[in-house]
This record gives structure tokens, C-alpha cells and sequence, in this order.
């Protein structure tokens, strides 16, 4: 696999939050607005970074038994890290991300990546990966504030976009939009996604760690059924 | 020297056991490794993560300016609805972590620390004296008591009853000067009542400069 599907990928085929799923509670909490869900995002890329890079380092190091707790302290490092930055030098968006910056830590995305992709490749490549995840959960973000923001509160970044001549609709602000918008974005981007893996069929093949096993299964079948 | 290095090797299974003796000691010494191993690493990425955010918090501690005047503005209001603009007051004074004067005289109002139930965690509130003594209002701007339970402290409800009150306040003592408690929450009802009784004697101690 190439430098550049390594980064490409997480942005649409294995967009963290409309693809796999992942990291859905900060995706709904903090979209209400854009300006929060781009601070989320680019605080969870900045520790997806630090994370993998470390991890990818250590990977040689860390015995198995450990390597969960492990990768959980190092990922708490980090967010406690950019906690301790935001709260220094931006205490508005501290104070709007509140509790979901701790819950940084327990984000899916970043020890999925950490567990299937950071562990078993070089640190380049953990790099790539964590940089491309992390502009695909933040620009998933954005998509979905920017529906929200503009419908629920007719305005865009805090700017007014149409919210003198059409009265906003609150409800978009609140969960339940936000579930609303969420669910059709994802239904979106099946369908623009569709068609790509029908064609391959093995969707898996991009990557080697995680679905190398089934990707090889599965060939082995095709290959057995033609024989037949 | 040379039978230690011997072992070693086959300890991290690179060479075999022939001898039968030394079977179970080998077997021991590779269980004692798989156990003590992660013990280790996982200690040592700990305590490296714990130094590198003990010399991270030292450079990005924010340091403590003082009250935002803004804030104590708004919350004046409330506090003392008679005063126009507070501004801070040079004076320090016991039982008091900051003095501000209301511009037009009105009275003095205080924000003070005290101790509620979380002892961890102290409760930071605003009371307003006016010129003859008399409480105006109370405000808790930072607390971390119990949910449900004394952080009842901080509703209308319970602030109201100082209003008014011109001397010691006692705790259900009955007669003039005595408040009721928050059920289930005495210690941080108390904590509240002697950390304005704390703030009285401050304003007590800087009144006369309320008229300068």
C-alpha cells in the first residue's frame, strides 16, 4: 500500500465517523456549531498524531499482555496534554469542548488506529494514517456542524448565512437533529461509496493488518470454487 | 561467566534443552520474564507520560490575574442591585479574598472562599454588605458540592434568607439573625454561614473606607 492511499483512505473509504462508525459521541455532541466540531477535530488529530507516532515507536517494545493499557496511558497523555494548551491559550473553546476533551481518551477512532494500524507499521506510515484519519473525522465533523449550524441557527462559523430571512430551525441544534443530519450523511456516503466496493468486491484489500486474514480467506474460496 | 551466557540463550529460546535438569529451571526463568516484562514497561511508559505532563503543566499553568471586573459586574446585580459599577479596592482584609466598592456607595461587596463538604474543593462566593451592614445578596460562583444536596447553595431559595440580615447569622438558632439549613447538606449550609460571617467581620474591619 502506497504513502498516499495510507493518508487518502481515512478521508472518504475509511472515513472514521460516516464508514466505520467510530467516535460517534463527539461526532453528535459536538456539532451543534463549526467552530466547536473543528476544535474537536483538529484536537483528536492532534492526539491520533502524537499517539500513533509513539506507538508506532514503541511497538517492539511493548509486550502484548500490556500493549492495551499501554496505549491507553500514552493516548491520556496526549489528551491531557492538549488540555492543558487549550486551557492556556484557548480557554473559550476549553470551556465549550468541556467534558468531550477528556473523552478524547476513550475515543474509538484513536486506539482502533492505534491497535490496527499503528502497532504492526512504521512510524511514517502511523504518521500518514493518523493524519489522514484525523482530516476525515474533522472534515465529518464540519459536514455535519455545517448542515446543522446553517439550518438550526442560520448562521456559519458564528457568521449569518440565512438567518434574516428564514427562521432558523432550532431543532437542528438539539440531538435529535443531530442524529438526523448524522444518519444521512452516512447515507450519503454509502451511496457514493457504493459503487467502488461492489467493483472490488474484496473491499479489504487496502488493508494489510487488520483484514488480511478474511481478504486471504476469501480468496482462497474464489480460488477453490473455480477449481471445482 | 561463559555457562551464564550459555543459559541466557536458552532462556530467550534460541538454543534447545538437551539437559533434563535444567528443563524446569529454564521453564521458570521464561515464566519469570513473560511476568515481569510488561510489569515493567508498563511502568516506565507511565511514569515517562507522568513527566512529561508534570513539565508541561508548569508551562502552561495560567496564572491567577485576579477577578475579571466584567464578570463581577454582572454578577453584582444581583448581588447588590443598588450599586452602579463596582471597582476593586486595594485593601486586604481577614476572611475576605477580594474587596470591591460599589462606584456610587452603595456598599461593599465581597468575594470570599470557605469549606463545604467537599473539603477538596473550596466554595467561592459574593456577598454584598451595604453601608449600615445590612446583607444585600449572595452568589456562589464555584462549588463542587454534592449534586442534588448542597449545591442547593447556589439557588435563590436559599441565598434569599440572608437578605437583610444586619448581624451574626446563626445556624436554626431561632430569632433574627438565624438561617435555616439545606436538609441533608449541614456542612455545607454551615460552611456557607461562617464564611459570610468571616466576610461580615472583613467589612466590619474596611467599612469607613466605603465613604472616602
Amino acid at each position: 500500500m502506497s504513502y498516499l492511499t495510507t493518508f487518502t483512505k481515512g478521508i472518504i473509504k475509511e472515513n472514521p465517523v460516516l464508514v466505520m462508525l467510530l467516535g460517534m459521541c463527539p461526532s453528535l455532541a459536538m456539532t451543534s456549531s463549526v467552530k466547536n466540531a473543528v476544535g474537536m477535530g483538529l484536537a483528536a488529530t492532534f492526539v491520533l498524531l502524537g499517539s500513533n507516532v509513539v506507538i508506532s515507536l514503541l511497538k517492539n517494545v511493548i509486550p502484548k499482555q500490556v500493549r492495551l493499557p499501554s496505549f491507553i496511558v500514552i493516548i491520556a497523555g496526549f489528551v491531557t496534554l492538549i488540555g492543558f494548551i487549550l486551557q492556556r491559550y484557548l480557554p473559550d473553546l476549553y470551556a465549550a469542548m468541556g467534558v468531550f476533551l477528556s473523552l478524547i481518551v476513550v475515543n474509538c477512532i484513536i486506539l482502533a488506529r492505534a491497535e490496527a494500524f499503528a502497532s504492526k507499521n512504521n512510524v511514517a506510515a502511523s504518521a500518514l494514517d493518523a493524519l489522514g484519519m484525523g482530516l476525515g473525522f474533522t472534515l465529518a465533523l464540519t459536514a455535519i456542524s455545517t448542515v446543522r449550524e446553517i439550518l438550526g441557527a442560520g448562521t456559519w462559523l458564528g457568521l449569518p448565512v440565512t438567518k434574516n430571512f428564514i427562521e432558523p430551525m432550532a431543532f437542528f441544534v438539539t440531538p435529535a437533529g443531530g442524529f438526523f443530519v448524522f444518519g444521512i450523511l452516512v447515507a450519503v456516503v454509502n451511496i457514493l461509496t457504493k459503487y467502488q466496493i461492489s467493483r472490488k468486491k474484496l473491499g479489504c484489500e487496502g488493508c494489510k493488518g487488520g483484514c488480511a486474514g478474511c481478504g486471504a480467506s476469501a480468496q482462497d474460496q474464489e480460488k477453490g470454487e473455480t477449481q471445482e | 561467566m561463559k555457562k551464564s551466557g550459555a543459559l541466557e540463550k536458552i532462556i530467550r529460546g534460541k538454543e534447545t534443552v538437551r539437559n533434563a535438569s535444567l528443563y524446569c529451571y529454564v521453564n521458570d526463568m521464561r515464566a519469570a520474564r513473560d511476568i515481569v516484562k510488561p510489569i515493567v514497561v508498563l511502568v516506565l511508559i507511565t511514569l515517562v507520560v507522568s513527566a512529561a505532563l508534570a513539565v508541561t503543566y508548569r508551562f502552561t499553568k495560567v496564572e491567577d490575574t485576579g477577578p475579571d471586573l466584567n464578570e463581577i459586574n454582572t454578577i453584582g446585580k444581583t448581588v447588590m442591585p443598588e450599586a452602579d459599577e463596582f471597582e476593586q479596592m486595594d485593601t486586604e482584609a481577614e476572611g475576605a479574598s477580594y474587596l470591591f466598592r460599589a462606584k456610587n456607595g452603595a456598599g461593599i461587596m465581597i468575594q470570599a472562599e470557605t469549606t463545604g463538604y467537599n473539603a477538596n474543593v473550596p466554595i467561592v462566593f459574593l456577598v454584598g454588605f451595604d453601608q449600615n451592614g445590612a446583607i444585600t445578596g449572595l452568589s456562589v460562583t464555584e462549588q463542587q458540592e454534592t449534586p442534588g444536596l448542597g449545591d442547593k447553595i447556589t439557588q435563590a431559595e436559599f441565598a434569599l434568607q440572608f437578605v437583610g440580615k444586619t448581624g451574626e447569622i446563626g445556624f436554626k438558632t431561632g430569632g433574627e439573625n438565624s438561617v435555616d439549613g439545606i436538609s441533608g447538606a449541614t456542612y455545607s449550609s454551615k460552611g456557607m454561614i461562617e464564611g459570610i460571617n468571616r466576610a461580615r467581620k472583613a467589612f466590619e474591619a474596611v467599612k469607613g473606607e466605603l465613604t472616602q
